[in-house]
């Protein structure tokens, strides 16, 4: 019954008109960035980011994470139609997707993706709500020493479950967490790592390296391909409404895909993308027809898009309930909370029950209107994409330079954004990745805090660590992820699921 | 030798083993490390540019093996990185004293032009719409701390 009051409490927090009206903003830029390939959810959250200072927590975050699902929903409906997707965990529907269209079923694929997204969403809604209060019950029962393991593990498996190269990615990771102690210590309030610039002693701006990271070097990047320019035709819709055979079909993937999203998105370094590739192989795998994998199997778009859904909005359970962000949006989300005042972690449910189950209420609200404005109106989404690249690249810098210098009135910031988009830029060549740099950057003052207090705890004995049960099993799990990945084999394993299929 | 400097692993090594010795550098000699006990400001950063550093080196070595993959610098998109980097700088010069009009004009027009295509009919169109959509929405809608025309008109 308790889950149903928060849930009342949630609804009537997301049904006024104020929070309603930007959930529905959210929605609606988030499904117009995931259409258009090259703008993506990190760069449009960190460009808004400080337009949302002027509304109360609730209203920015309901705002903000409308955002990151709907560019999912977007996304489907690039990668369906044109075969690119319009945001990167949509990469795997181009496969079935994008076949499905070019026989002219292209109307079952969007609806199948819509409505099963819709059911992973609303299924993760209810799920959040149900763990919110354990699990922030456990995390209460946290120490200082508990916490700096649990990140420790999170970082760590957040590496895991990427691709790319293993050093690489710690590296980036420990270059975050340097990066983000720049500014004042905050146990003797010493500036630190200011190079006798005085607006560095609040920090490096997240919303700065954001922008750069993600909205600049993004840019530089597609500006390599210029000449490539001008977009493949895009396919008929044709009807919408999938046959009774097509939903038969899709209901066991989209059940499975639900599933395996709502788990892969808790995990750090989980969330959409890694959801999307594992449903897939999953589904191929356990079709009783392999062979259609890749020639518009339905199957192949009903299962990764539910979980990419799943996953992403699953992926809000740490940040909300812990305070430790698993992937770089919900790290940047959990800036934005910083930003107007709220200390994350377990305490949030009982500080702020409004935002907390506002925003929980929010995102099944927010997937209702996703499926209304994706379906009827795809044709919109479709003519968005005539729009050329060279009009929009400028537009994005301006917005981004706005939002950054609007964040503290400040001409130092918008200069961060120069520095860390050339940086960005030359991370993408280097195959550094910026989601575990963020991910470090983000929890670097937290790790760093946690730590001196457990170590003041203890007395100096880093033992400590390992003498207590459940710091020591968080560090030895993390050990053992560490160990796991390097082995050949599951380097091997894990190279096939981001592999992608042509 | 050229196959080196050029290679992708050994440049993130570098840049890693860099920033490493400099914020390892800053702990050292100008921040109080402290004891395990009381830890100072210094302590926990060093630590870690030490984790930096030999991850650096680590990544830094891997160019042994002939296979890596390399990165060709005449392909960069350089007239993209520098108009890109200038429109940036040119707005933060220009915020303050000429206000979000101007500032979003001439930083939507040098941004423009890092795309080869671009000429002079769509730089300005995309500009002229950009900076009466910013002033609209970001100052009159959003009432953001900028003017429409700044302090250089007052």
């Amino acid at each position: 019954m308790e889950l149903f009051n928060h849930l009342a409490l949630g609804l009537s927090v997301v049904l006024s008109v104020q929070n309603l009206f930007f959930c529905f903003v959210g929605c609606f830029l988030g499904t117009a960035i995931g259409v258009l390939p090259g703008v993506g959810p990190m760069a449009t959250i960190a460009m808004l980011l400080p337009i949302t200072y002027t509304m109360g927590p609730e209203t920015a975050l309901i705002m903000l994470s409308g955002i990151y699902y709907g560019a999912l929903y977007g996304g489907s409906t690039t990668a369906i139609l044109i075969n690119l997707p319009g945001e990167s965990a949509a990469a795997v529907t181009t496969i079935d997707g994008y076949q499905m269209a070019r026989q002219g079923r292209a109307g079952p694929a969007l609806a199948v993706a819509a409505l099963g997204s819709f059911f992973a969403g609303t299924v993760v809604t209810l799920l959040i709500a149900l763990v919110a209060i354990p699990m922030t019950k456990i995390a209460l029962s946290f120490g200082s020493h508990e916490y700096f393991a649990l990140m420790v593990l999170g970082l760590i498996s957040s590496v895991a479950l990427a691709s790319g190269s293993l050093l690489k990615a710690l590296g980036m990771i420990v270059l975050g967490l340097l990066l983000g102690l720049t500014g004042t210590d905050i146990y003797t309030g010493q500036a630190r790592f200011t190079f006798g610039m005085i607006e560095l002693s609040d920090g490096i701006e997240l919303v700065a390296i954001a922008v750069g990271l993600f909205g600049i070097a993004e840019i530089l990047r597609n500006m390599e391909n210029e000449s490539k320019e001008g977009l493949p035709s895009v396919l008929k819709i044709g009807r919408l409404m999938p046959s009774r055979e097509d939903l038969r079909r899709s209901i066991g993937p989209v059940l499975r895909g639900t599933g395996l999203g709502a788990v892969l998105g808790v995990l750090p370094g989980g969330g959409a993308l890694l959801s999307s590739f594992a449903s897939y192989t999953m589904e191929k795998k356990l079709s009783k027809h392999p062979e259609e994998f890749g020639h518009g199997a339905i199957e192949g778009v009903a299962g990764p898009e539910s979980a990419n859904n799943a996953g992403a909005q699953s992926a809000f359970i740490p940040m909300l309930s812990l305070g430790i962000p698993g992937n770089a949006v919900t790290a940047l989300l959990l800036g934005a909370m910083i930003l107007q005042g709220i200390a994350p972690g377990p305490n949030v449910i009982t500080q702020q029950p409004e935002m907390f189950w506002g925003l929980i209420a929010s995102m099944w609200v927010g997937n209702l209107m996703l499926v209304l404005l994706n379906l009827p109106l795809v044709g919109l989404w479709v003519s968005m994409l005539k729009v050329p690249y060279r009009s929009l690249f400028p537009a994005i810098i301006v917005f981004c330079c706005i939002g950054v210098f609007s964040v503290h009135n400040s001409e130092f910031h918008v200069y961060q954004i120069t520095v860390f988009g050339i940086l960005g830029y030359l991370f993408y060549k280097l195959e550094g990745e910026p989601a575990p740099f963020i991910l470090g950057f983000i929890l670097g003052p937290l790790m760093e805090e946690h730590f001196r207090r457990a170590m003041i705890i203890s007395r100096g004995d880093a033992m400590s660590f390992f003498e207590r049960p459940i710091s020591a099993s968080l560090l030895i799990l993390a050990v053992v992820a560490l160990i796991a990945v390097s082995l050949p084999y599951f380097s091997k394993k894990r190279e096939e699921v981001f592999v992608e299929e042509d | 030798m050229q196959r080196i400097l050029s290679s992708k692993d050994f440049l993130l090594g570098i840049l890693f083993i860099a920033i490493g010795i400099v914020y390892g550098g800053y702990a050292w000699f100008k921040l109080p490390l402290g004891t395990a006990l009381n830890m100072g400001p210094g302590y926990f950063p060093f630590g870690l540019a030490l984790i930096l550093i030999a991850i650096g080196i680590a990544v830094a070595v891997r160019t042994v093996d002939a296979e890596t993959p390399t990165i060709d610098f005449r392909a960069l998109p350089w007239r993209a990185i520098l108009l890109i980097s200038v429109s940036t700088v040119v707005f933060a010069l220009l915020a303050r004293g000429a206000g979000i009009l101007i500032a979003t004009l001439v930083t939507a027009i040098v941004a423009a032009f890092s795309a080869r295509a671009t000429t002079w009919v769509s730089a300005i169109t995309t500009a002229v719409f950009l900076a009466f959509f910013s002033a609209l929405v970001f100052v009159y809608g959003m009432q953001l701390p900028l003017g429409i025309f700044g302090s250089w008109f007052r």
